[in-house]
């Protein structure tokens, strides 16, 4: 019996050591390869790639009508708007851990940085679904389901967010933060890429300058550029540079986007390029294989040169999808040229731009809400369109007797469709701002297409797009 | 697979779908040379009518064993070896296994003790090519014409630029089959070994004590690579990756049990505990940026520097547990369990869980009088419930990060999931009730239950709306769902005579599964999403469709919906199986059959088979009159709109509806038409959800077995012969082309299922 007893008290106090040794579980359970807390900088790199990168996607140029998809009936192209999301607003819960994380010296940097951020985010998220939550957002311990907000509210809440940025950025004027890949943190750079984009918002709302004064949206706009804390060339662009490492490819290349061999470029883009002579067509664009390739060039057709204006054909994207389908099948549209196709370093895609900056000044000076004026701001706007092109497409890309030179620029300035029409009536200058706009952000669409066609259509083109009454943002 | 028209689209050759130009009739294009390495204007001849069969090579698995065991006064010992190798369906698929177990036992007094250990080795040279991207069938069958002969490429390498240019058609979408099968490998080499201990000494002979040890260790080399030139591997330019990943995990008990019989009355109580331990861990090197030198595949070829990347998992659940087993005159059974675990996953204020069960059962045909032929009857009853704890680390709220991002810049994503809540461990409870007949001298007998399975308390992501800053909430579900149904096993002998006899076996079970409860806040909303309708639903945007359920068109082509409405249910209604045994003096014959009853999946195999146009149906007159004639002759089957407007709620129940139909009489192309009919992958369309009702004769053996006389001659103590049979035969409702038996996975979705093997071997059995 005493045998019993003493294995069954042994026993039992195992079965004690087992139920009482649980002191080490949270350890066991603790992932030694993700870390609770991190750096300022990891949260704001992520957040601008993130920001930045949302320019390339290549859906976009489908929306706006310069590029036809050869593969499928693309939604966009066709206006067909599904369902959005607000997943733009959800990533602003790392913005605000880095704020928490930022040390003394950079928390006022971080919190400008947080305050741009914020006012993009809900700046795309309010232009895709109209009226969303602001006021009662990001703050899931108070508010598990925020309410809607209205979106004159909400336009209110980012002009104040983005003016906020602003007041941080030139309070920490000189200053440097880590973890940007692409303004490598000066501040200064951000403010005027602050103010490029209050710009680009109180655009958005012009119709709504006059009847809502309390959006105060034409003194604003007045205001920022009279302060004159803007880009003063390309080289104040936010754009992202591509270069041949992993996970920093220029996007459209074959391997990483396989249907690019089916993009096919439309006539809204290559009727106007053509009628206004512009030699940015051979810097977009790579002439039609079955017009330029012996081994595809059919019996009927002469073959061309890359230089000649005939050998880009456009697509038309009214007409059914598979009468356009069977001239892409014969190789007759006009892919995007070799450099976005074959090259991993390809061309920068620009967020916010100087070129597009300066259409947006032109268009205000034409509406007088700033007095500078309008010929000036159109015509630095395409000058530096034009530069920003021959600085970034390689010379061997494009036809010799194509290249873009500086007497070129001045002289495209002078021709009559492209020379400003200061005789001409207001509709027709703003057409002329809007096409070098619509121009001047292919292949980068973030930076400010614009697909707003007046009611009385574009010359040339016709078709039930052409009365189109909106502007798009990327 | 059609065979008349060439990959292509728009009726002529390019470099994607199969909607290419007539093949056969004197056309040409300009296409790839295999032998002089270049492009030119070819005539389009439907040479490759059989490529994928002329791809398959014939297969076959060898199966072979070998078992020693002696015994002696104070125990016994057995060794054990196999050896399996399988040369697969594909060139270049092989796997080897080896098997080597041993074990023993020895008795002493009130000691005893056993053990056993046992190592398997398996080596695998490419496990590559299944799936719906990249996979042979893919590249083959949907995506791949006619108009080329596969065999004329075997030799992969474009003449001069071995191991940097691969000889095929494409270089954007697909490669060369026989590359893929020799160069982009995929292998592995695994080690598994397990070893168990038990030993029980009787303290009495009524007490015993008891200790067992388990260990299982898992370790598996994995390398994989692709070529320079490869277009549907890890990188274009050239890539080797090299892992290994080590499981272990170790389960100790130990148990005090009391066994004791008064008269009738046999009592059994067993209290103990267990600790169980698991241990994961992975390392991955991978090449970045290509390769430098051609066909030099290692870490150290890597252009840019490699990048490495680490996991590791662990685990701890102690448990104490009882159990009291109760009978009388070996005729009623009660037994009654607890159970207590502490998990290491769980936070410790929910860390601890209990969960009990009851079972116990009659034999009645001891009490009650029966006739003659009914030999048994018993009833049983059960209540048990279990409990599940979280996955390992699902309660970090931690960062996730990654390392050189861009230009050297790390970055950091907070959880989108908050993280925080108290979490208790998943619950399931069922109720089981079954009864058990014989008849006739066990000369047929049937087995019935019926079970109620509650599970509640999921784990779960809750959604919230993203302006909160998350995408969902960590918690438990307030959803409990039900799974009921009844399986009933009736079998017998219909025929026994001295030298032949025939047994049946079958099987036949029906379960339902229903929703109890639904979580106001997290469970789906959707209108099919209620108390007492099934959870296991299948929903996809269906075609608009006027009152009559006719297709609406627009412009010619069909009209999706933009809500989404359920289609089907995933499980089947019935699951059945039916086993005969024939046996006349030495000769065995047995032969299964077993299918299912309803459920439904999306098809993939069959939607892409007719989105890029290589699908049979495809081959009729409307393709022909466009791509030969240029003349476009396809109506689709439906109503257009004539006037009027719908207007629906946002779950797409109308609310008011003025449209006037008429037959849709736009014409438009055959093939835009079809590829819109049977769009993309990801966009499942209503006609290519099918049934998976089948059945398959799954298993049929005929075996000899050596008389006893020829065998005492070979000094060999019983020998036989067999032939064998798998997968012989299989029919289905709606699926034609690909294996319903795989059937969709868990979302109701079919990804290209690599078909079925038929198998058919012979077997040699012989002991001494």
């Amino acid at each position: 019996m005493k045998r019993i007893y003493s294995t069954f008290i042994a026993l039992l106090a195992v079965a004690f050591l087992l139920g009482g040794c649980t002191s080490t579980f949270d350890g066991l359970n603790t992932n030694p390869d993700a870390p609770e807390e991190v750096t300022s900088s990891m949260l704001a790199t992520k957040m601008i790639l993130d920001m930045t990168q949302s320019a390339s996607n290549w859906r976009n140029e489908f929306l706006v009508k310069r590029m036809v998809w050869g593969e499928q009936m693309d939604d966009g192209q066709y206006n067909r708007f599904g369902r959005g999301s607000f997943d733009g607003v959800k990533l602003l819960t790392n913005a605000q851990k880095m704020v928490e994380y930022a040390l003394e010296k950079d928390k006022d940097a971080y919190t400008g940085l947080f305050y741009f951020l914020k006012g993009w985010y809900f700046y795309r998220a309010t232009m895709d679904m109209g009226d969303i939550p602001y006021s009662e957002a990001l703050d899931i311990d108070t508010y598990r389901t925020p309410k809607y907000d209205e979106q004159k509210e909400v336009f209110k809440g980012i002009l104040s967010d983005l003016e906020q940025a602003e007041a941080y950025f030139a309070k920490t004027a000189g200053q440097t933060f880590d973890g940007d890949p692409f303004y490598h943190g000066s501040t200064d750079s951000w403010r005027k890429a602050t103010n490029v984009l209050r710009l680009k918002v109180l655009m958005a709302l012009q119709r709504r300058a006059d009847d809502t004064p309390e959006l105060k949206v034409k003194e604003t706009f007045a205001r920022i550029v009279a302060e004159g804390n803007l880009f003063t060339g390309n080289g104040d662009n936010l754009q992202v540079t591509y270069s041949d490492k992993e996970g920093q490819q220029n996007p459209m290349h074959n391997t990483l986007t396989r249907s690019i061999e089916v993009y096919g470029a439309s006539t809204m883009l290559t009727e106007l390029l053509k009628r206004y002579g512009d030699y940015r067509l051979f810097y977009y664009l790579a002439p039609a294989q079955a017009l330029t390739d012996p081994l595809y060039l059919p019996k009927e057709e002469t073959l061309l040169a890359a230089d000649d204006w005939n050998a880009y054909p456009g697509l038309d994207i009214a007409a059914p999808f598979n009468d356009e389908h069977e001239k892409i099948a014969a190789r007759m549209h006009s892919r995007p040229n070799d450099v976005y196709r074959l090259n991993y370093e390809g061309v920068p895609c620009i967020r916010l731009g100087y070129a597009d900056m300066n259409f947006l000044l032109a268009e205000a000076a034409e509406r007088g809400w700033i007095t500078g004026s309008a010929r000036k701001y159109y015509e630095q706007g395409v000058r530096a369109a034009f530069a920003f092109v021959k600085s970034t497409v390689p010379a061997h890309y494009v036809p010799a007797s194509r290249a873009i030179t500086d007497g070129y620029v001045e002289a495209y300035l002078q021709q009559p469709e492209t020379a400003y029409k200061e005789g001409g009536t207001v509709n027709e200058r703003l057409e002329q701002i809007w096409m070098q706009a619509y121009l001047g952000g292919v292949f980068s669409p973030g930076a400010g297409c614009v697909l707003r066609i007046p009611p009385h259509g574009v010359s040339g083109f016709s078709g039930e797009s052409a009365h189109q009454p909106e502007r798009c943002e990327g | 697979m059609q065979s008349a028209y060439s990959r292509g689209f728009g009726g002529k050759y390019n470099n994607d779908y199969v909607w290419g130009d007539k093949l056969d009739i004197g056309r040409t294009a300009v296409l790839w040379d295999p032998y002089a390495y270049e492009w030119r204007e070819q005539e389009l001849v439907s040479k490759g009518k059989d490529n994928f069969r002329n791809f398959l090579q014939f297969s076959l698995v060898t199966n072979n064993n070998v078992n020693i065991s002696q015994k002696g006064k104070y125990g016994s010992f057995r060794a054990s070896l196999t050896e399996v190798y399988n040369k697969g369906q594909y060139p270049n698929e092989n796997l080897n296994k080896i098997t080597f177990s041993v074990g023993g036992e020895m008795s002493w007094k009130n000691f005893k003790m056993d053990a056993s250990a046992a190592y398997n080795k398996r080596v695998s040279s490419n496990d590559h090519g299944s799936g719906y991207s990249g996979s042979y069938i893919y590249d083959m069958v949907i995506w791949g014409g006619t108009e080329y002969d596969v065999r004329d490429y075997r030799n992969y390498w474009v003449k001069d630029k071995e191991n940097s240019q691969q000889n095929w058609y494409d270089d954007n979408w697909y490669d060369n089959p026989w590359f893929k099968a020799y160069e982009i490998t995929d292998a592995y080499n695994t080690d598994v070994m397990n070893a168990a201990l038990n030993a029980s000494y009787d303290i009495t002979p009524w007490l015993k004590a008891m200790v067992r040890s388990g260990v299982d260790i898992y370790t598996q080399r994995n390398e994989w690579r692709n070529p320079i030139s490869a277009n549907q591997a890890w990188d274009k330019k050239g890539f080797y990756g090299a892992s290994r990943k080590t499981k272990y995990s170790v389960n100790t008990d130990a148990m005090l049990m009391a066994d004791k019989t008064w008269n009738k009355f046999n009592l059994n109580v067993m209290a103990g505990g267990n600790i169980y331990y698991y241990h994961d861990d992975f390392l991955k090197a991978t090449t970045a940026g290509g390769i430098s030198v051609p066909g030099f595949y290692s870490l150290k070829a890597s252009v840019n520097p490699a990048s490495v990347t680490g996991e590791m998992h662990q685990k701890r659940v102690n448990s104490l547990y009882g159990k009291v087993s109760a009978s009388w005159a070996s005729t009623y059974f009660l037994d009654v369990t607890g159970r207590n675990d502490w998990s290491s996953t769980l936070r410790a204020d929910e860390r601890s869980y209990f969960y009990p069960s009851v079972s116990g059962s009659v034999i009645l045909s001891e009490i009650v009088a029966l006739p003659a032929w009914w030999d048994f009857l018993k009833v049983r009853a059960s209540w048990t419930t279990t409990k599940e704890d979280a996955d390992i680390y699902a309660n970090n709220n931690a960062y996730d990060v990654s390392a050189n991002v861009w230009d050297g810049l790390n970055t950091a994503a907070y959880p989108d999931t908050k993280i925080g809540n108290a979490i208790r461990p998943q619950k399931s409870e069922t109720w089981e009730a079954g009864t058990s007949l014989h008849f006739l001298q066990n000369r047929l007998y049937i087995d019935a239950t019926y079970y109620r399975k509650k599970e509640s308390d999921f784990i779960i992501d809750g959604g919230v709306s993203s302006t909160t800053g998350f995408k969902s909430i960590q918690t438990n579900s307030k959803e409990t769902r039900l799974r009921q149904g009844v399986e009933l096993m009736v079998g017998g002998t219909p025929v026994k005579t001295t030298n032949f006899s025939w047994d049946i076996l079958t099987n036949w079970a029906h379960d339902r599964y229903t929703y109890l409860d639904i979580d106001p806040d997290y469970s789906t909303k959707k209108p099919w999403i209620k108390k007492g309708a099934r959870w296991d639903w299948l929903a996809i945007y269906d075609w608009d469709r006027d009152p009559q359920g006719n297709i609406i068109h627009n412009g010619g082509m069909p009209v999706k919906q933009n809500y989404k409405t359920k289609v089907g249910n995933i499980f089947p209604d019935l699951v059945w199986g039916i086993t005969n045994t024939l046996k006349y003096k030495n000769v065995t014959l047995s032969f299964t059959l077993d299918g299912r009853v309803g459920g439904a999946s999306y098809s993939k195999t069959h939607q892409m088979l007719w989105n890029t146009g290589a699908a049979e149906g495809t081959d009729n007159s409307y393709r022909y009159d466009e791509v030969v004639n240029g003349k476009n002759t396809y109506i689709g089957q439906g109503v257009k709109v004539v006037s009027g407007s719908a207007e629906r709620d946002p779950d797409g129940n109308i609310l008011s509806d003025t449209r006037v139909f008429a037959p849709n009489d736009v014409v438009v192309s055959y093939e835009g038409y079809i590829s819109k009919y049977h769009d993309s992958h990801h966009n499942a369309c209503r006609q290519n959800i099918l049934s998976e009702t089948f059945f398959k004769l799954r298993n049929l053996s005929l075996t000899y077995d050596i008389p006893a006389l020829w065998c005492a001659k070979m000094r060999m103590k019983s020998a036989s012969v067999g032939f064998t049979g798998q997968n012989l035969f299989l029919w289905a409702k709606e699926y034609k082309w690909a294996d319903p038996d795989k059937g969709g996975d868990s979302d109701g979705y079919e990804s290209l299922n690599s078909p079925s093997q038929r198998y058919l071997g012979f077997n040699l059995k012989v002991s001494f």
